[in-house]
């Protein structure tokens, strides 16, 4: 009888724990963006929607030395691009893994640095060299343990010699593995790999975060003025900030807790249902019982209270055997998918007051039904 | 003159709304009962007693009427109030004992206690249960007792809460005779210690324990007369002197002293009438007349 009120709080103790992982993870992810810091990416919001298909060129690196030159806040930008799942080829070893080309100003900007060797210099950028800072996921997997310095790996055939090595940052705001990545001066990136003139995007540090909002306005109007786009047409970029971020990592853990959500709703009302029936069935048994505890001076409210309390203890019971699973669950979901899951003291609450709701809910009818009873002829059974 | 605990004024109830399915179980009763009382209300299956014991009781109203308890008029009190009134005033003895299977003696005697005021109910529990002789089965289940045992301990719970009056439906109905004879004589006890007593009964040998005998026939009372053919159990028993039995011991339970040994005609022990002269001491003669231990009666005397 208990074990749809224990799945319902398995389920709820797990939503709880993805949901405080999720939070904590969107504060360091937000401090890790940085609160003094705004993102431009090339497309405006009509765009972003085909963003993944369709290549949006209207972003230029002359933008991003336009908005370093002219917005008095900022301090540094990084403009970049990047391509996703290219193949990284070490002698007989292959990897995928996301190529980002990127300026000298990167490690400032993402406040990101090389655990190993030397990052990407502007020299390197200007003489567009074939050299490469990689991620601690394609040492990994290319070099296990040896020291990759010095070796030279190949990204869609074209040599790079490796150089550094990034500081592990782990899953970014968007859920990809920030480690997975082979940095390559950006100039070498458009001439040489891509063969393109745009960017991505441009990362943009600010001196304080006061000025983020202010600064954002300033970047959009330098950019349509840049751009010549006329009023009323929309913006073909977009400037995000922290507070974007936020919202948009927010979104996307929401969907997934909302179905564990939803299970854990259905679970909990097949449970509290299955509850209220039993409760019902144990009032008819229990008439003889009801009736002798009216004789000897039971009120109404006497008698509610004990089954209300009896069926809170059921789904209680239920309810802790569900905290205890829902924990032990949300732990291995994260080491199995790495979906964040922090368990504490919020999660218990939840799920003890949650199954306690289920069994006073499920308890009223049956309480009701047998504080109604009358003691001669429930006595005469 | 004693204090009138009960009494009842033209008290009818009808079952059944339709003409067919009418049924009158009770018809324009009255009656009064006093303090220290011992009455056997008495009649056929069907006439009418029970439903009288359950309105006396406070278990059920009455279609019309007016009952005062106490001098209080209960008769349109709301369910709530009448679960108030029973659990001060008022000790049940039922037929079935309707003790909770799963709890032991000493928390089954607590239960009236857990809806009263009282405080120290363990103790209190503890008290009465030894009043009935059952001080060393607290801890057991109603299972591991015999039905004598489980019926006294359902007389320790009606006793608990220190009742006015106590209410016993056919207590021995479900028991063996010398079982039997053992509830009558604790029961018989706590009358002479004042407790005002009303068994309903349709066994005349269980009736004739008590000092007032009612007939109910068809819902009406077709007498109601001083039982003049007592039976005393108690007596032998508590003070191993001699069994008193036939005629002339009445209400309100006064047992002579050490008291002689008088022969009547209707002589009642265990349960089988014997007639002619058999006396039969207590101690001397246990197999047969003793199945109450005198550790009950001196307690149960120091206590109620």
């Amino acid at each position: 009888m208990m074990i749809g009120v224990v799945i319902g709080i398995t389920a709820l103790t797990m939503v709880v724990a993805a949901a405080l992982g999720a939070q904590e993870r969107i504060i360091e992810r937000v401090k890790q963006f940085g609160y003094d810091t705004l993102m431009v990416h090339a497309g405006g919001e009509v765009e972003r929607g085909g963003a993944a298909t369709g290549e949006v060129t209207t972003l230029k690196i002359d933008d991003a030395e336009a908005i370093m030159l002219e917005v008095n806040s900022v301090v540094e930008v990084a403009p970049f691009n990047r391509r996703g799942r290219s193949d990284v080829v070490y002698r007989d070893k292959s990897a995928s893994a996301s190529l980002f080309g990127i300026t000298p100003g990167w490690t400032a900007v993402w406040n990101w640095h090389v655990s190993a060797g030397d990052f990407i210099t502007g020299r390197e950028m200007e003489q567009m060299d074939r050299v490469c800072v990689i991620g601690t996921t394609v040492q990994r997997e290319l070099f296990g343990d040896a020291d990759p310095i010095g070796e030279v790996i190949r990204v869609g055939n074209v040599p790079f010699e490796i150089i550094g090595v990034m500081e592990s940052r782990g899953v970014s705001a968007g859920g990809g593995d920030m480690d997975n990545r082979v940095f390559i001066p950006l100039s070498t990136f458009m001439r040489r790999v891509a063969n393109v003139d745009h960017i991505y995007g441009i990362r943009v540090l600010l001196g304080s975060v006061r000025n983020v909002d202010a600064a954002a306005l300033e970047i959009s109007a330098l950019l349509r003025e840049r751009h010549n786009l006329s009023p009323g047409v929309p913006d073909d970029f977009t400037v995000r900030t922290p507070d974007d971020v936020q919202a948009m990592v927010e979104g996307m853990l929401g969907t997934f807790n909302l179905l564990l959500i939803l299970v854990a709703g259905i679970s909990l009302l097949t449970g509290g249902i299955v509850v209220a029936n039993i409760m019902l069935i144990s009032v008819n048994e229990r008439r003889r019982e009801i009736g002798l505890r009216k004789a000897v001076g039971a009120r109404k409210k006497d008698i509610t209270t004990q089954f209300l309390m009896e069926a809170a203890a059921v789904t209680i019971t239920g309810g802790l055997i569900g905290i205890v699973l829902g924990a032990a669950g949300a732990l291995l979901l994260e080491t199995v998918t790495e979906t964040p899951a922090t368990i504490s003291w919020i999660s218990v609450a939840v799920g003890v007051v949650f199954s306690a709701l289920v069994g006073i809910l499920a308890g009223l009818q049956p309480a009701k039904r047998a504080a109604l009873l009358q003691p001669v002829d429930s006595l005469r059974s | 003159m004693k204090k009138i605990l009960i009494e009842a004024k033209n008290i009818s109830k009808v079952y059944g709304m339709g003409a067919d399915t009418r049924v009158v179980a009770l018809d324009d009763v009255s009656l009064e009962i006093s303090e220290g009382e011992f009455i056997a209300l008495m009649g056929a299956s069907g006439s009418g007693k029970s439903t009288l014991m359950n309105i006396l009781g406070c278990l059920d109203k009455p279609g019309s009427g007016t009952l005062l308890l106490d001098g209080t008029d209960v008769s349109l009190m709301t369910d709530d109030e009448l679960a108030m009134v029973r659990n001060k005033k008022i000790g049940f003895v039922f037929q079935s004992f309707h003790l909770l299977g799963r709890t032991s003696a000493l928390e089954n005697v607590e239960l009236p206690l857990l809806y009263s005021d009282r405080t120290h109910i363990t103790d209190l529990a503890r008290k009465a249960l030894e009043a009935v002789g059952l001080s060393d089965r607290v801890h057991h289940l109603p299972g591991e007792l015999s039905g004598g045992q489980q019926q006294r301990v359902a007389i320790a719970r009606a006793l608990v809460n220190d009742p006015e009056i106590i209410f016993a439906d056919e207590p021995t109905g479900n028991l063996d005779s010398r079982s039997g004879l053992e509830i009558m004589t604790l029961i018989q006890q706590l009358s002479e210690q004042g407790r005002t007593i009303v068994i309903v009964t349709h066994e005349p040998d269980i009736a004739r324990y008590a000092g007032r005998i009612i007939q109910i026939t068809d819902g009406k009372i077709t007498s109601d007369e001083i039982n003049t053919d007592r039976i005393i159990a108690s007596g032998n028993i508590t003070t191993g002197g001699s069994i008193n039995t036939g005629s002339n011991y009445m209400a309100g339970g006064n047992i002579p002293a050490g008291g002689s040994i008088n022969t009547g005609t209707n002589t009642i022990i265990g349960g089988s009438i014997t007639s002619g002269s058999n006396i039969t001491t207590g101690t001397s003669d246990t197999g047969k007349t003793a199945p109450v231990s005198p550790a009950l009666s001196e307690t149960s005397s120091a206590l109620f």
